[in-house]
């Protein structure tokens, strides 16, 4: 397994990316250019119009601005169509950065960015939470040293509401229940308890809340486990540790549950594995170690539980 | 009227104190029986362990001896025993492990293989209890220390709960005189 630095090196020496990204800023590049171009054009035309036809306040502004705003995000919603480039470098980006980074950690690996999780996997730690839409991407198998299965997938999960006023029209309001990342991965072992550890306090008053014997943790961290001992023999101090560190770097909202023999995680994370903009270069550092960071943490997470399941005989 | 006002919020407050303090060391003793049943289950694996190291080393007669008869004595002074008593055992079984590991036929047997399995097995489900007990000490010893509790608990009768420390089974904790 390879640090960040040395793979983020690797993807920025690779010739291959970095000639897909060059062409993709260049035609960017061009397209900007050219929009440019159409919007000194329209305002030309737009001063000739208002000059002949009506007279000069400021108030027309406004409306002027309007139209160019209007006219910006069409232009720049049709050139999406036409960014060839964009979508070869989008491509690779997928194919070449991502995978890499995914196949740094997991063993056969299967990456589908066009292919979601199946519904069913991401309801069965059963949140406590309604949803009645539901999206999801990049899907991702693999194998935890050439043995335990782990899937993963981008899943966005919202509930839609209408609602009738009092003279009869329809509201819908949308509210996002969950973004981010949600991982399954299988042990060959099935744990007679279950285990959940949240990160917002929604166990307070819930009857199998286990207090651990760290502050540090209890500051973030909410345990309920229908076995303490087998909730403790899993928290282990180490994997407390791991968790505050992992909290602490990334300030990323997640939560865990282990039951029967599954391990799931939840990173509320929003869109991943996709590429930022073009002039931050071949790839974004920043966004590509917060890839690596989850990817990290959730196998190294898996690997001690599955290790930790099987040194103490659970 | 005003003092009895105030005398009925002051027992108020001392009921509310007292029925704390009652919950949390009812917790301690809830935990503390956690302890025991996973100690009972690690001491009853004495006899077995003890048979199959002789069958190995004829050397360390007097420290097999030595741990049966503090097993003895635990399950005989079981009412009174406390968890002194019980460190003191489980780190003996913890020496005898240790000293294990210098027989590699013993180390190879099934029947120690097995034993060792049960006993790393419910070594781990001990650290978990002992980590749950010490936390429930912790918050008891705390809350009875603080002023004013302190009084109403002097008053009550309420005692500091020990901790229970045991050793991990490490190989560099002991030395064994291997005669």
């Amino acid at each position: 397994m390879e640090s960040f630095e040395n793979l983020y090196n690797e993807i920025n020496n690779n010739s291959k990316i970095k000639n897909i990204w060059e062409k993709a800023r260049k035609e960017e590049k061009q397209i900007n250019k050219k929009i440019l171009i159409i919007n000194i054009f329209i305002i030309i035309i737009l001063v000739l119009f208002i000059r002949k036809f009506i007279e000069f306040s400021y108030i027309v502004i406004i409306p002027v601005l309007f139209i160019l705003s209007f006219i910006n995000i069409l232009m720049y919603i049709v050139s999406m169509f036409f960014r060839k480039e964009y979508k070869k470098y989008k491509k690779a980006y997928k194919n070449l950065i991502i995978e890499s980074l995914i196949s740094n950690f997991y063993d056969d690996v299967n990456y589908l960015s066009e292919k979601g999780m199946p519904r069913e996997i991401y309801d069965e730690p059963r949140y406590n939470e309604f949803y009645n839409k539901f999206y999801s991407d990049d899907y991702i198998e693999g194998k935890i040293n050439n043995k335990y299965n782990i899937c993963m997938a981008e899943i966005k999960t919202e509930e839609e509401e209408t609602i009738k006023d009092k003279d009869g029209t329809q509201h819908t309001t949308t509210t996002i229940k969950f973004h981010g990342i949600f991982a399954k991965t299988a042990i060959d072992k099935s744990i007679n308890s279950e285990l959940k550890i949240e990160q917002n306090g929604k166990f307070i008053f819930t009857k199998n809340k286990l207090e651990m014997d760290s502050s540090e943790f209890e500051k973030y961290f909410d345990v309920v486990a229908t076995n303490k001992i087998i909730g403790m023999q899993l928290l282990t101090a180490d994997v407390m540790e791991d968790l505050i560190d992992f909290q602490n770097k990334t300030h990323i909202k997640f939560n865990i549950v282990i039951k029967n023999n599954s391990i799931y995680l939840r990173f509320h994370c929003g869109t991943m594995f996709e590429p930022d903009a073009l002039k931050k270069g071949v790839a974004n550092k920043k966004q590509l170690e917060k890839y690596y960071n989850v990817l990290n943490f959730t196998y190294n997470l898996s690997r001690k539980i599955i290790k930790l399941i099987h040194e103490t005989e659970i | 009227m005003v003092i009895g006002f105030f005398v009925g919020i002051i027992l108020l407050i001392l009921l509310i104190i007292y029925n704390s303090l009652i919950g949390m060391r009812n917790k301690v003793k809830q935990a503390k029986s956690g302890i025991d049943i996973y100690l009972n289950q690690r001491f009853d694996l004495i006899p077995n362990l003890v048979e199959c190291v002789k069958g190995y080393s004829k050397h360390e007669k007097e420290v097999l001896d030595n741990i049966v008869q503090l097993r003895n004595e635990y399950i005989n002074n079981k009412k009174n025993n406390n968890l002194k008593q019980a460190e003191i055992l489980n780190n003996n079984i913890n020496k005898i492990i240790i000293m294990a590991e210098n027989y590699p036929e013993l180390k190879a047997s099934e029947q120690y293989l097995n034993l060792q399995k049960n006993l790393s097995k419910i070594e781990s489900q001990l650290q978990a209890a002992r980590r749950i007990y010490n936390h429930e000490v912790t918050n008891y010893n705390t809350k009875i220390s603080i002023v004013p509790i302190n009084i109403i608990a002097k008053i009550f009768g309420f005692k500091q709960e020990k901790l229970f420390e045991i050793d991990e089974y490490k190989k560099e904790n002991t030395e064994i005189d291997l005669g």
